[in-house]
């Protein structure tokens, strides 16, 4: 069965909890932000899926060199890249 | 820990010292910190004194939670008239100076004249005295902080001291205490250096109690509670500012190339997560804080191994690496040392440096003219090599020495299109079009270019519910729009300036919106004794807030002066900026609403007669009738 492959990128707080930069899911059918959190969550646990909830998540669909902030309802495409980001605060 | 309710004045003159008493009115109208110094600066300061003569004047300031066990609570504001900007200058240092100065028995000190030779203020246990340190010429900061605590014989003194920068009379000099942490911006270092002043050494042994122990620790109890379930303690005690390389990058903002776009492409090699796995060597907070958010680091490999220091934040960081096309974190690293050890401002040097480079891009000046400095983006010995020129005003670091104004107006030939500053102060690491309130907070902001008045982070929730709920408009709580801005920025003004005032940090306090007014009245109240209420400490904020308007509007600030460089209002951000792409800055429209909601003249930006007798400052109307300014 056709699988969907997406190359999941870790930065900020969840990169230093994990240890972890890069990781690529396969996924049976195209993702959502829900299904994607709930993925991270049943691999790296609680305090991680914690911290998933309150960060960034950038979208690159394969091509798209700019990417744009995921919303509830985008779902991710085959060869997609998503970074994972702490939240711009003031600093 | 109360209020000294102690004032000391020092005269380098005459090598007068004089307490003064700080009456319970005086404290409870301007609370504290940033609000006496303002006080003292409309009223002893006026518009004609020259900055760096004998009758400027330094007032350090500290908060009625400085030296408790608020967290954060060791900051101090310290201000005077800029010389950099002509109006208002004040700075602000965490660590642990400003605790020590109230363990010392002062709320504030003013130092005023001139020294006839290099000094150093010796503060200790409510006493004072102006010590010999022309041993301590062409010191810079940490050889200065040694040879200090060695005459003292005492290595649990506090010293805030300038570096060669500030002798050589750069204008963007600060005041660093515990060697990093820096009253950096708008020149007080200069200020210092002008008064031979070298440093000022503080011992305290005394110890103010809270008037009510149970009720202030009950309170500072729920505080740690709040911070350490908060959303953002986390990302705040593992990183630090130092998160926002790869946030902002990824939001299509960070301060690239001088502003020429938000995207840095080696953003990943000079990022806090980069510097944390590998050079991280612990954690470190300041007095009392709950949140370690800044960390010693060892470079362990490079050019610079060996490097070791404190830091860096966010601006550092930045300020070395994207903004001058540098990645290299050892390079960025090293420059912020550099400014560190020299006393410079990391943010006006790294601006100087950027506009500089961008003018060699544009073949505006030559290679020949910045002293054979091939100043290509990336060269990080070239950014390196200006610092120490800046530092020590040799060749084209002379020049860039008094600020990216004055480097525009003696370069010409176009340049000052491409100096980033607003009111004669450089601007931070984000690029506004990414973030439309601070743009404005930017714009408006009391002491020049600073993103540190207003820090409307709210524009970051993305919540639109919660932008009708709190300021009436959904846009508000979007970074990218600027519909409601005007009184998010003034909604955040006023927490900057209670931040400001109980001397405070800006992360828990504004970032983290922890400490309402109300609870910080019953704080107060439990502290002091004194009778505070939400709605007084709201109308302080305000006050002081009007005070500093009417200190620049003096000085002849307008609203043409309330504006951004040319870059941010006309040009879009790039494509490659992702999600801030296309963007530029509706100042207009946001300044409106911001004078309307501080209720201040539109056309001309002057507070209204009425709005300033309403804050109980008559003085100050008097003041500006007699001047023809109202």
């Amino acid at each position: 069965m056709e699988k969907i492959k997406v190359h999941i990128q870790y930065l900020g707080v969840i990169r230093l909890l994990i240890n972890k930069k890069k990781e690529i899911f396969f996924f049976q059918e195209k993702p959502n932000l829900k299904i994607l959190l709930e993925t991270i969550a049943s691999q790296y646990g609680k305090e991680v899926d914690d911290e998933c909830k309150k960060q960034m998540f950038i979208l690159y669909q394969p091509g798209d060199r700019a990417g744009k902030v995921m919303e509830t309802q985008d779902l991710v495409e085959d060869g997609a890249l998503v970074k994972i980001v702490s939240l711009v605060t003031g600093g | 820990m109360s209020y000294c309710q102690k004032a000391l004045r020092v005269n380098l003159t005459t090598g007068i010292i004089e307490i003064e008493h700080l009456s319970e009115e005086f404290l409870s109208e301007y609370i504290g910190g940033r609000g006496l110094n303002m006080k003292r600066l409309y009223e002893e300061v006026p518009p004609e004194v020259d900055a760096l003569s004998p009758q400027n004047k330094l007032f350090l300031g500290v908060g009625p939670l400085t030296g408790t066990s608020f967290p954060g609570s060791g900051r101090i504001n310290i201000s005077a008239k800029s010389p950099q900007t002509g109006i208002l200058g004040d700075s602000n240092a965490g660590g642990f100076f400003g605790a020590e100065l109230k363990f010392a028995g002062f709320d504030q000190v003013i130092i005023e004249g001139r020294a006839e030779e290099l000094s150093y203020l010796f503060i200790h246990d409510g006493k004072a005295e102006i010590r010999k340190a022309e041993y301590l010429r062409g010191l810079d900061v940490p050889e200065t902080q040694e040879k200090i605590l060695k005459e003292l014989k005492d290595s649990r003194v506090q010293v805030a001291c300038i570096g060669p920068a500030a002798e050589n009379g750069v204008m963007y000099s600060g005041i660093f205490c515990n060697l990093v942490r820096a009253a950096a911006r708008t020149g007080m270092g200069t200020v210092m250096a002008s008064k031979n002043l070298k440093a000022i050494a503080v011992k305290g042994t005394g110890s103010l109690a809270p008037k009510d122990v149970v009720r202030f620790r009950e309170i500072i109890e729920e505080i740690d509670q709040q911070i350490r379930s908060h959303v953002e303690y986390k990302p705040r005690v593992m990183l630090g500012t130092t998160k926002l390389v790869h946030a902002l990058n990824e939001a299509g903002c960070l301060a690239t190339r001088h502003f020429q776009t938000g995207r840095f492409e080696s953003a990943e090699e000079v990022s806090g997560e980069y510097l944390a796995e590998r050079y991280k060597k612990k954690g470190k907070a300041c007095f009392a804080c709950t949140i370690p958010c800044s960390r010693f680091f060892e470079l362990t490999e490079g050019k610079y191994k060996g490097l070791k220091s404190e830091g860096p934040e966010f601006e550092g960081l930045a300020g070395f690496s994207s903004r001058v096309g540098v990645g290299d974190i050892g390079s960025a690293l090293k420059g912020v040392d550099l400014c560190n050890r020299y006393g410079l401002d990391v943010i006006s040097t790294s601006e100087c440096i950027s506009f500089a480079m961008e003018l060699y891009q544009r073949g505006i000046i030559t290679e020949k003219e910045a002293d054979g400095l091939d100043l290509s983006w990336g060269n990080s010995e070239a950014v390196l090599e200006l610092i120490e020129k800046i530092a020590y005003r040799q060749g084209f670091g002379d020049l860039l020495a008094d600020g990216v104004v004055r480097a525009a107006e003696k370069i010409g030939r176009g340049s000052s299109e491409y100096a980033m500053h607003v009111k004669g102060l450089e601007i931070f690491q984000a690029d506004p079009r990414g973030l439309k309130g601070y743009a404005l907070g930017v714009a408006v902001a009391t002491r020049g270019g600073d993103h540190l008045r207003s820090e409307p982070s709210f524009e970051f929730t993305e919540n639109p519910e919660e932008g009708i709920k709190r300021f009436g408009v959904p846009e508000s709580a979007f970074r990218l729009e600027y519909k409601g801005k005007g009184k998010v920025v003034k909604f955040y003004e006023e927490r900057c300036v209670l931040s400001d005032c109980l001397n405070v940090c800006k992360n828990t306090v504004v970032n983290m919106e922890i400490l309402s007014f109300e609870q910080a009245a019953e704080l107060l109240a439990a502290d002091t004794g004194l009778a505070f209420s939400a709605e007084n400490l709201q109308k302080s904020s305000e006050r002081i807030i009007n005070l500093e308007r009417a200190y620049i509007v003096r000085a002849g600030i307008r609203r043409r002066d309330d504006t951004l460089p040319k870059r941010f209002l006309t040009e879009p951000l790039p494509k490659e900026c992702g999600p801030s792409a296309g963007s530029i800055v509706e100042l207009e429209p946001m300044l409106d609403e911001y004078y309307e909601n501080h209720q201040w003249d539109k056309e001309t930006g002057i507070p209204t007669r009425e709005k300033l007798i309403d804050l109980g400052l008559e003085n100050v109307v008097e003041d500006l009738l007699e001047r023809g300014i109202l």
